[in-house]
């Protein structure tokens, strides 16, 4: 008993370690511009909602806001399929040329998309996706899906094969199987694939900016960088759009937090 | 039944309009604008004021992060697609990809045309130019001058340096009295010592010895050149930019300067806008100067460059109507006066905007002083910008370690002379500015 | 029939085998190879030409490139920064990650609350991120000021204007900004533990730290080599925050491969060079990667 101090102690110590930047975030943006001399730890002393206000409606954040949500939920739903299926066929089936598709995928988790922005490029002018939200969606799935393999293979790797093989000798096909019968236990490994997918195509900058240079399709991200010059930078106009940017993530992470810890002990396969 | 036949009426009305607009609207025009935050929206405001006058053209003016305008403009530029108009770097050596690679527009008949040539500086023109041919439209002046804190100057009873001498006595002086950090300069970000770089490489080698090495034979391991570096490492090995310059950041470094914890900093007027924001009146407490001379044979030069340029894509449909629209935005006093008053100096003389415009003192000042030196001759203000990028990287990276203590300002000049003449052997250097005589 | 139905079975089969696991494969492989893979290829194209990535022709050079890279003391400098960079970062998400998440799976009151703060690094725009560690790191920031109200101002020093911290205390940075990934992976491995393995070892008088030693660890042998894995290709391929701070600076104490392929190949408009690079980093990592993965697999045997 004596070390639950300790514990929380350490706890609570890391908690604000990470909590802290973003404390200061929402201090900074919430600073009238008087106040924005004073560090960015010390709290605002007449707290604004003003740069949100100009953000949201002169920076044109609520048409870029939409097309973030339109994108990552896309993003989120597609991944969750074409990463569980392919995982499947790599954990359950038997098929020649196996190791050729892993190490095909392993080299994809380390793709820099910086490197190849002017090849995808090129594809994208070719199949006619410039300016359009699905190109972005193709490339992200795209850069995304070997990670999210590896995910969902080390989860159903943990499935015992007894459960498969019972359904299998039941006459179900390999698609029920995979459909009825590993998706709904595989809750957990599903909704960190969607969150991390969400999450990764939310912070994306470099392929929005890329593809999308109409202003009425780009993202939050693309947004964020004209309060970023080169030799001056918008802080307030900076740190707003990023609480903009932080908050709708936040509150669906402990939204699905409490499915996802709920998920993990119903799901638990002795 | 009434309100169905209105909405009816409505949504009718609604269509023609927009029927009308789209066959009006033949002629679409794509501009990518990068720059500062707040800086850019003036050219939304330009290209409503042009599509007022020209119901015909539609202009979409597209805003690309600057940091990242390189990677979204090269792939768009090759791939034959991409915007009508664009900003780009200038100098000879930025834009040598560009022109070398035929995706740019040869200005010059336009130059002709509209006579561009009583309104650009011979300065501007030489980095707008190569060949005898116009490339860019420069879009905004910017110099550099030392931006000083009058309450700290007042409160020490310190006035204006005039000479080196005053100015090394003014700097002892905020040390003394407790400012460890006499200049602010946030070296970590590496492009603010080149403001310092390119002041003292122009006030050593004057005007016509960088032009020499630039345009001529002339190389970076001349003495002048060694002997400014030198006087940069001095500067920082005697504190004048505080304690660790190198990990202070210009952000950072700025807040500083504006909280009144920083006397003195190298920038330019794009800091005022922001400022005169966060500070009110508050900006009355803030000056500039020009630095003194650092030896008798020299002179005041002021620094003056163009951030960037206007260019044409070569593959646009549309060359009259981009050409029509950079005359419209940089070349008519409406327009030069919009770009002034939202703190962006265009090129040529102001004479006969400064009375309408609206312009902080500070700024209006700095100009002042700037055109009462401007007999001497100009100094580039940023030669990070006008050299080949491969050239600004070694010199970024050389800075930081003059200032670190590690590299010699005789190795410094070595290193950038080496990468100089290794993008002169790469065709990455354009032939000399200035747009041949007819 | 049946002689000639079992000569033909195993074609059939395998024939069925692979349309089953083609339908299940194609729509992810289709993707990777048509916006990932091929475009990958390309660069390495791209890096045995002389090519500024903008005029219509370039120029062949064979292997130059690869000759040029070989003796470029900067590429070997950022290689042994990365390799640095890379290193401390795994050490710390995984050591780290381990040990906190071990703490969380223990049912402990407010468990959701700490979990959902050190995650919340995790979901901030990488701009944010680096504005937030500049901010931190200044010679009079946050950290600095902290050290000194704590007593421990002797320890203060300019972080990221100092050749030897800078590229450490980034690498800190990005540990603070991933290791909220880590802890929840550890964490859904340790759902695998069975809880009664840790009530056995109670009553037979272990300690919190050897079962956390003789159960805990063990039991997350697969999950971290997907933790290593993870850590380490995101860290060889970090850019943003880097970009973002220090540009590779102060000189080159912080260039690593992915910030000088982008100077070289995009700043500088040398695609051809840049692309050398890319596939260099690419090779690199896919070989360590797999070198890591073919040692783990053989003592899992």
């Amino acid at each position: 008993m004596s070390r639950k101090p300790l514990v929380y102690g350490l706890l609570t110590l890391v908690s604000l370690l990470m909590l802290a930047p973003l404390l200061m975030t929402a201090f900074t943006s919430l600073k009238p511009a008087e106040e924005l001399v004073s560090p960015p730890w010390v709290p605002p002393l007449a707290p604004t909602f003003e740069h949100f206000v100009t953000t949201w409606i002169d920076a044109n954040f609520n048409t870029y806001f939409l097309n973030s949500v339109i994108i990552s939920t896309v993003d989120a739903l597609v991944m969750i399929v074409i990463a569980s299926a392919a995982a499947y066929a790599l954990t359950f089936l038997k098929f020649p040329g196996k190791p050729l598709i892993y190490a095909l995928l392993l080299a994809g988790l380390m793709i820099p998309p910086t490197a190849i922005i002017l090849p995808l490029y090129v594809t994208e002018q070719r199949l006619g996706l410039l300016n359009t939200h699905l190109g972005v969606i193709l490339a992200d799935l795209a850069l995304a899906v070997p990670i999210f393999i590896f995910l969902m293979s080390a989860y159903f790797r943990r499935i015992p094969k007894e459960l498969r093989d019972a359904a299998r000798v039941d006459g179900a096909s390999e698609i029920q199987v995979y459909w009825r019968v590993i998706l709904p236990i595989s809750t957990p490994a599903i909704i960190t694939t969607g969150l991390l997918e969400f999450l990764w195509s939310w912070n994306d900058l470099l392929l929005r900016l890329l593809f999308l240079t109409q202003d009425n399709l780009r993202t939050l991200t693309v947004g964020m960088l004209f309060f970023q010059g080169t030799q001056t930078r918008d802080i307030s106009g900076l740190t707003s759009a990023a609480m903009i940017m932080a908050i709708p993530i936040i509150i669906i992470f402990i939204i699905f937090q409490r499915h996802f810890v709920q998920g993990m002990t119903q799901g638990a396969v002795k | 039944m009434i309100k169905r036949h209105i909405s009816l009426v409505v949504a009718a009305t609604a269509l023609s309009g927009t029927m009308a607009i789209s066959a009006l609207a033949q002629t679409e025009i794509e501009i990518w604008v990068g720059g500062e935050p707040g800086t850019a929206n003036v050219y939304d405001d330009l290209a409503a004021a042009y599509m007022a006058a020209n119901p015909d053209v539609q202009i979409n003016v597209t805003k690309v992060g600057s940091d990242l305008f390189n990677p979204v403009l090269v792939p768009s530029l090759s791939g034959g697609e991409g915007p009508d108009v664009f900003m780009y770097g200038t100098g000879p050596g930025q834009p040598a990809a560009i022109i070398n690679g035929g995706l740019v527009a040869d200005l010059t008949p336009y130059y002709r045309q509209y006579g561009w040539d009583a309104m650009i500086p011979e300065s501007i023109e030489n980095t707008t130019s190569s060949d005898g041919r116009l490339w860019a439209v420069g879009n905004e002046v910017e110099n550099t001058a030392m931006f000083y804190n009058r309450a700290i100057f007042d409160e020490l009873g310190l006035d204006v340096p005039e000479t080196w001498a005053d100015f090394e006595a003014t700097v002892e002086a905020l040390i003394e009295a407790g400012y460890d950090t006499p200049i602010g300069l946030g070296a970590a970000d590496r492009w603010p010592i080149s403001h310092w770089q390119s002041m003292l490489f122009g006030r050593f080698a004057s005007p016509a010895g960088v032009e020499d090495v630039m345009f001529g034979d002339g190389a970076w391991t001349e003495a002048a050149f060694v002997d400014a570096s030198a006087l940069l490492q001095q500067m920082t090995e005697e504190g004048y930019f505080g304690p660790n310059p190198v990990a202070n950041g210009y952000a950072e470094i700025m807040d500083s300067f504006w909280a009144g914890d920083i006397p003195m900093t190298f920038t330019g007027p794009w800091i005022v806008p922001g400022a005169v924001q966060s500070l009110g009146d508050g900006i009355a407490d803030y000056g500039t100067f020009q630095v003194p001379p650092m030896a008798d044979d020299q002179a005041i030069h002021p620094t003056e460059d163009i951030g960037s340029g206007f260019y044409v894509n070569a593959n646009s449909e549309h060359l009259d109507v981009s050409a029509d629209i950079l005359d419209f935005f940089f070349f008519n006093n409406d327009s030069r006066l919009m770009l002034l008053n939202n703190g962006t100096i265009p090129i040529g003389s102001l004479t006969e905007l400064l009375p309408d415009s609206t312009l902080p003192a500070i700024t209006a000042d700095l100009r002042a002083q700037i055109d009462s030196h401007r007999p001497n001759g100009t100094i580039h203000a940023f030669l990070d910008t006008v050299t080949p990028a491969s050239m600004t990287n070694v010199t970024y990276d050389g800075l930081q370690a003059l200032m670190l203590g590690v590299m010699t300002p005789e190795q410094f000049v070595e290193a950038i002379q080496a990468e100089w003449e290794a993008a002169k052997a790469d065709g990455a250097i354009l032939m000399p500015g200035g747009v041949a005589d007819n | 029939m049946a002689a000639s139905s079992r000569r033909w079975s195993p074609g059939r089969r395998k024939r069925q085998a692979w349309l089953t696991a083609g339908l299940f494969l194609f729509p992810a492989i289709a993707l990777y190879l048509v916006f990932a893979f091929i475009p990958t290829l390309e660069v390495f194209e791209y890096s045995l030409n002389r090519w500024d990535g903008i005029s219509p022709d370039r120029e062949w050079v064979g292997l130059g490139n690869y000759d040029r890279l070989f003796g470029d003391r900067i590429f070997w400098e950022a290689f042994f920064n990365t390799v640095e960079w890379t290193a401390i970062i795994v050490v710390i998400n995984v050591g780290l990650g381990v040990v906190l998440a071990a703490i969380l799976a223990r049912k402990i009151k407010g468990r959701i609350f700490f979990q959902t703060c050190m995650f919340i690094p995790v979901i901030q725009a990488p701009i944010t991120t680096a504005i937030i560690w500049r901010w931190m790191y200044q010679p009079n920031g946050a950290i600095n000021e902290g050290l000194n109200a704590i007593g421990l101002g002797f320890l203060a020093t300019p972080w990221l204007g100092d050749l030897t911290t800078a590229l450490p205390a980034l690498a800190i940075a990005h540990s603070w900004s991933t290791l909220g990934l880590s802890i929840v992976i550890f964490l859904a491995g340790l759902q695998a533990v069975d809880d009664e393995l840790y009530d056995a070892a109670k009553i037979d008088g272990a300690t919190p730290v050897q079962a956390f030693w003789y159960i805990t660890l063990p039991a997350l042998r697969p999950v971290t080599a997907v933790v290593f894995v993870l850590t380490a290709t995101a860290a060889f391929k970090a850019f943003d925050l880097i970009w973002g701070t220090t540009q590779g600076g102060p000189i080159r104490a912080t260039e690593i491969l992915a910030t000088y392929m982008y100077k070289r190949g995009v700043l500088e408009n040398n695609y051809g060079y840049g692309s050398a690079v890319a596939v260099a980093l690419l090779v690199i990592v896919t070989l360590a990667m797999a070198v890591y993965l073919y040692m783990q697999a053989r003592r899992d045997d």
